[in-house]
């Protein structure tokens, strides 16, 4: 199991766009893939999911990756969310 | 009456399946068998033994009690059975303090048994009011009963007293009167068993009985004991037992066996050669009689009948044999010496066999008898002409349970997902119970209406409830048993075009006309776009609310089948934090099809945002395409406007 804590720098929070994206490119990998908070957690292969956390900015949340393919899911699901600005 | 009697005889099959083993366990750990042994610790296994069987066949009473409780009871009740345990300990002890001479024996487990059973299908359900609800319901039942039996038991200690008297002079007239004497004690030894006044007589002949000073000039009394001490005069009184235990019993079993219905044979063989060969081993017919003595009275009638003729025939042909514990084969051989013309059981016994097999069979036959094995299984038609799964059939019988009972169902309907209930009153539904048997989550629309979420899997359910309404929910024979929760079945998510409405009236547009790329490109999965002409959302399916944005602008919903979609309301929306937007769900509220979930003051929100274009998208079927059946104008309601395509 890997896991990172991350923090929300995305204005809008991870709403719509930057869930579609996590979606997208997560649902390749084998791994279950979750975001963490305190109180929840959500399935980062369903959209629905994603949006449900309502992470705003400023929040804090966990990437969990945990699965054969655990190191690609991880490192990707990662980039994408520091490299869209989503989070950091 | 009769069906009743039944009913009783089948709830004594429950316990009754204990007996042989604990028939064995006494016998074999009798001070003549196991305890006779020198060896310290062979009398030590053969003391604990015989105790462990005797916690068993000297608490009959008790068992019975239990067993008829729980057997009448209509949901087969623990609670009941609780009851039958205390009205049978109230029953003892109130006797107990009237007359300390009092004994009901397996007589009293059965009235009690009755009266706890009885008071539990009136009372289980009774309510009280607030303060004093914990006392409501199955708790109400003991208490009631223990009240009830304390009444019970005063009364039968007064009558009882005179009948146990008048038994008694029938024993002590019995003793003088020869052959007829030896057979009438042999009759009333039977015919008392199921009121407990057999050991009247028995203490009487058996152990009370003329005087014998042994070798050793102590006197013995009683027939039992002058037999054991080698008195020339004593054993008339038992040896006709030897071929009715032995022969006739076992015969009447395999009588039974051959009248049972030939796909019940396998079912009911086991338990009949287990009973059997405990009476022929042992001399334990408890197991035997009990089976058939209240399914059909006639039968144990004219068992009684001929115990006493074996009696009477034994002592006119001279055949002398005893008994320390009861008339079956191990006694038998142990007493060969002390017995006069012991080689008369073979003629006797095979004589008495055929008898009863004849009589058994015949009467069975004739009369129609429910003997075990040719019951009328009204839960096997059930299942067998509807041809629904025993499972299915028992979550049928709780789901119309949990929801009231039979008596609060007016009608059941089903879409493709949702049992549609109509109630006499829905308050009366246990959604814990419901969930416990698989649904999903119980909706209730009013007073009348209840929507249970089952799954596709409803319209097998419905049918099967619908069956067992008809039939009055008859209590199917694994009622007890929990349903297993199907695992559910990772079923593909899909909707038919049929079960999806418009969600807003307004135009249907595609979704690549939505100005926005995260909806244009199906980056969040295929869908269509919606221009609102009208500033009520409400729900395009049955399902749930999965997700509420903060900003009130987006809701997700899944349905019953597993299909998410996401009405994502104007664009750029979330900006507005909430403003123009007013909620009529929570997070995880069940919805019907047509439910208002939100409300949007479209005007006051258009100049704010880039577009009050709607995009409504199938998150869940990312890779697959959704066809517009229906372009331009549609109120919201309308099914058919799309369907999902592989």
């Amino acid at each position: 199991m890997k896991s990172q804590q991350f923090k929300v720098v995305d204005a809008q929070g991870i709403h719509a766009r930057p869930a579609s994206q996590l979606v997208s490119n997560s649902t390749a990998f084998a791994s279950t893939i979750a975001l963490v908070t305190d109180n929840k957690e959500a399935n980062v292969k369903s959209i629905l999911s994603v949006m449900s956390l309502a992470l705003r900015q400023g929040d804090d949340f966990t990437l969990r990756v945990e699965g054969a393919d655990e190191e690609q899911a991880f490192t990707a699901i990662s980039t994408i969310l520091v490299e869209m600005g989503i989070a950091q | 009456m009769l069906a009743f009697l039944q009913k009783i005889g089948k709830s004594l099959m429950f316990p009754i399946a204990t007996l042989p083993a604990a028939a064995l366990l006494v016998r074999l750990g009798a001070t003549d068998m196991l305890g006779s042994f020198d060896a310290e610790w062979i009398k030590v296994v053969a003391s604990i033994m015989a105790a462990a069987g005797d916690a068993i066949l000297g608490n009959l009473p008790l068992i019975f009690a239990i067993g008829i409780a729980m057997g009448l009871a209509i949901d087969v009740s623990g609670g009941a059975a609780l009851a039958g345990a205390i009205a049978q300990l109230v029953l003892v002890s109130v006797l107990g303090s009237i007359n300390d001479k009092l004994d009901m024996g397996v007589f009293g487990g059965v009235i009690s048994g009755i009266t706890a059973g009885l008071l539990y299908n009136k009372f289980h359900t009774v309510k009280f009011p607030e303060w004093l609800s914990f006392f409501g319901g199955r708790r109400f039942v003991p208490i009631i009963t223990s009240v009830s039996m304390a009444i019970i038991a005063g009364l039968l200690g007064v009558v009882w007293g005179p009948i146990q008297d008048g038994i008694d002079w029938i024993a002590n007239w019995i003793i003088g009167a020869g052959a007829l004497g030896v057979g009438t004690y042999g009759f009333f030894n039977r015919l008392l068993i199921p009121v407990g006044l057999h050991h009247v007589v028995n203490t009487v002949v058996w152990f009370n009985f003329g005087e014998f000073t042994n070798a050793a000039g102590e006197i013995v009394r009683g027939d039992i004991s002058r037999f054991l001490a080698k008195d020339p005069t004593a054993g008339y009184f038992q040896a006709g037992f030897f071929p009715i235990m032995m022969f006739g019993l076992p015969a009447a079993c395999l009588a039974m066996f051959m009248a049972a219905k030939k796909e019940k044979r396998a079912i009911v063989g086991g338990m009949f050669l287990s009973i059997a060969l405990t009476a022929f081993l042992t001399g334990v017919t408890e197991p035997i009689e009990f089976t058939f003595m209240f399914l059909s009275p006639v039968l144990y009638v004219v068992h009684a009948v001929l115990t006493g003729l074996s009696l009477a025939v034994a002592y006119l042909v001279g055949f002398r044999d005893g008994f320390g514990f009861s008339a079956g084969l191990i006694d038998y051989v142990l007493n060969w010496n002390i017995a006069s013309r012991p080689w008369l059981l073979l003629p006797l016994g095979l004589a008495f066999g055929a008898v009863y097999y004849v009589i058994f069979y015949f009467l069975i036959k004739k009369l129609d008898l429910k003997t075990p094995g040719r019951e009328d299984d009204d839960e096997d038609e059930l299942s067998t002409d509807s041809a629904v799964s025993n499972d299915l059939d028992l979550r049928a019988y709780k789901t119309i349970e949990a929801l009231g009972g039979q008596n609060n169902i007016q009608q059941v309907d089903y879409c493709t997902t949702r049992l549609r209930m109509t109630l006499s009153d829905s308050e009366q539904v246990d959604d814990k119970v419901l969930k416990q048997t698989g649904a999903r989550g119980v909706m209730r629309i009013n007073k009348q209406n209840v929507q249970v979420i089952i799954g596709t899997s409803v319209e097998f359910l419905a049918e099967a409830m619908k069956d067992r309404l008809k039939k009055g929910n008859p209590v199917p024979a694994n009622a007890d048993a929990a349903v297993e929760t199907p695992v559910a079945p990772v079923e593909e998510a899909v909707i038919s075009s049929n079960d999806f409405e418009m969600p807003i009236t307004g135009d249907v547009i595609p979704l690549s006309e939505v100005p926005d790329q995260a909806f244009s490109t199906e980056m969040m999965g295929p869908g269509f776009g919606i221009q609102p002409k009208d500033g009520v959302v409400r729900a395009p399916f049955d399902g749930q609310v999965v997700m509420i944005f903060p900003s009130k602008h987006a809701i997700g919903l899944k349905s019953d089948t597993g299909v998410e979609v996401l009405i994502h309301v104007g664009l750029d929306t979330v900006k507005l934090d909430g403003k123009g937007f007013e909620l009529h769900v929570t997070d995880g509220q069940l919805i019907q099809r047509g439910d208002a979930l939100l409300t949007v003051d479209f005007n006051a929100i258009e100049p704010l945002v880039p577009s009050i274009i709607t995009p409504v998208v199938f998150t869940s079927a990312i890779g697959k395409k959704v066809v517009l059946q229906k372009t331009g104008f549609q109120e919201a309601g309308t099914p058919n406007i799309v369907s999902i395509e592989d």
